[in-house]
């Protein structure tokens, strides 16, 4: 009988949490109205989530690229075709790698911080106080923190890819043997194949940022919104923001490509 | 003769099968100051939060200005809570907030005075309650009796006609402690406004008590005026109340 209690309270846990988190959403979606009271707020939570992410999101894209163009290209150099190599670092990194390492960082950095802030200010009665105020927690706390990573995440993706892309060039151009302005011409070809402005490899992978961005923030407050029971409560909030953000961006990162690439074809 | 601005008719709350509150039943009339005392987990936190519309009641009526609490929407209990101040325990000051900002904030969220009139309002309440010299500190590098005093200012910063304290005087020394009471009936005397005050210390409910109320498991044991109740034949209010004042 506990063993069905636990599991049954863990599945009631975890739709209770599915629908505060989609509340928050909507709840942010409806204060968006009020941004324009809360530029400075959400300045400073663009220079945390975007700004001071640069340099770890700047040492993993590079490195991210250079495996997987050394993987990559070592295996077709045996079929002599690794001159492909652009061509398959660019779509990798634009399409999946990019957005997918990007969101992984700032889920692990930005989404823990916003659920331990909140939720220490939770614990504390913070939150509380706010509302006696007749402030909302969530025009004052959550929404310059949903609109901050909502656009970082996408500008950091791009910069994710381009840093990537170039790692892959310098294993290219080190390690196989191909020219570095080769190897740029044949990655810049691959995206612009379809002729289109933006290209589609592009335009997804900034979507895909876009929706991780917005999925990390609402979780990271969500989580930290519901934290109870002091410093534990807390670690356990910024445990569960992590834990269902990476479930939520392999998950939604697998529905963007099937319906972008799969149901509206390729 | 004065009105009744927060009724409370048996009120019951409980939270799973912990009964907290079993049948609370009070009046303030307006401008008086209503201290509650009782031991832990007697429901006196509780019925402040039932007060200011933090927790709905399970049963029982909870009114303040006349107006229903536990039927307000999201809408109507902020502007209520625009007439109520709140001083919490902890002083739940925004710990990223300068003082100055904290008590600042209330004014820059709801009104719409420019920063010069935020400023002048906000030093008001500042010299009030002497914390001149602090303005510019984190809550992390201020003492508890400062940020309790910062945590009143920020209370009074939008003129309640009412203000909720909850265990203003916990973790302090006797000197602040002294000091705060001090505040608090100042505050009542200038301001005339009405209190709810929640505390453990005798000399804080007989400094700024107009009525005093005991708690026991979730119901009033005792309440009158603190000659009245100092007197009382009560084994628990003697406890409470009863021998030298601290």
């Amino acid at each position: 009988m506990g063993v069905i209690n636990d599991a049954g309270k863990l599945v009631l846990d975890s739709c209770q949490g599915a629908g505060y988190s989609l509340t928050l959403l909507f709840r942010t979606i409806a204060a968006l109205p009020h941004l324009p009271f809360k530029v400075r707020f959400t300045l400073d939570q663009m220079f945390a989530a975007g700004i001071k992410t640069i340099p770890v999101t700047l040492v993993v894209a590079v490195f991210a690229g250079m495996i997987l163009s050394l993987q990559t290209g070592l295996e077709l150099q045996k079929y002599g075709q690794h001159t492909l190599i652009g061509n398959i670092v660019a779509i990798s990194m634009c399409r999946e790698m990019g957005p997918f390492i990007t969101a992984l960082i700032l889920a692990a950095t930005v989404g823990s911080a916003m659920a331990a802030e909140l939720g220490t200010m939770n614990v504390s009665e913070e939150i509380m106080a706010l509302e006696v105020m007749s402030i909302d927690p969530i025009r004052f706390l959550v929404l310059p923190r949903v609109v901050a990573l909502t656009l970082m995440c996408p500008i950091l993706t791009i910069l994710t890819d381009l840093v990537g892309i170039a790692g892959g060039g310098i294993v290219a151009t080190t390690q196989l043997g191909i020219s570095f302005p080769y190897y740029l011409n044949s990655a810049r070809e691959s995206l612009t194949s379809l002729g289109q402005g933006l290209p589609k490899d592009v335009y997804v992978g900034i979507f895909k940022a876009w929706i991780f961005g917005i999925t990390i923030s609402v979780i990271g407050c969500s989580c930290g919104l519901r934290a109870r029971g002091g410093a534990i409560g807390v670690g356990n909030a910024v445990r569960q923001a992590v834990k269902t953000a990476f479930l939520l961006i392999i998950i939604l990162g697998y529905i963007v490509t099937w319906i972008f690439y799969r149901l509206l074809g390729s | 003769m004065s009105k009744p601005f927060i009724v409370l008719e048996n009120v019951y709350k409980a939270f799973g099968a912990k009964k907290i509150l079993q049948g609370i039943s009070f009046q303030v009339q307006e401008g008086q100051s209503y201290v509650i005392m009782g031991g832990s987990g007697t429901g006196k936190s509780v019925t402040l939060k039932t007060i200011i519309g933090m927790l709905k009641p399970d049963s029982g009526s909870v009114r303040v200005e006349g107006q229903e609490v536990p039927a307000l929407d999201r809408q109507g209990l902020m502007r209520l809570r625009r007439d109520m101040g709140y001083l919490f325990q902890d002083g739940a000051l925004i710990n990223w907030m300068t003082v100055f900002d904290n008590i600042a904030l209330p004014l820059r969220e709801n009104s719409k005075l420019t920063e010069a009139e935020i400023r002048d309002k906000v030093m008001d309440v500042i010299r009030l309650v002497e914390l001149e010299h602090a303005v510019d500190l984190l809550p992390d590098s201020i003492s508890g009796g400062m940020i309790k005093r910062a945590s009143l200012a920020r209370a009074l910063i939008n003129d309640p006609k009412i203000i909720l304290y909850d265990e203003p005087n916990a973790g302090l020394d006797p000197i602040m402690s002294e000091t705060i009471n001090r505040l608090i009936k100042d505050v009542q005397d200038r301001f005339g406004v009405t209190s709810v005050v929640v505390t453990h210390k005798r000399a804080c409910a007989f400094t700024v008590g107009d009525i005093i109320a005991i708690f026991d498991q979730g119901k009033i044991l005792a309440e009158g005026p603190p000659g009245e109740m100092r007197n009382s034949e009560l084994p628990l209010v003697r406890r409470f109340l009863g021998g030298v004042v601290d």
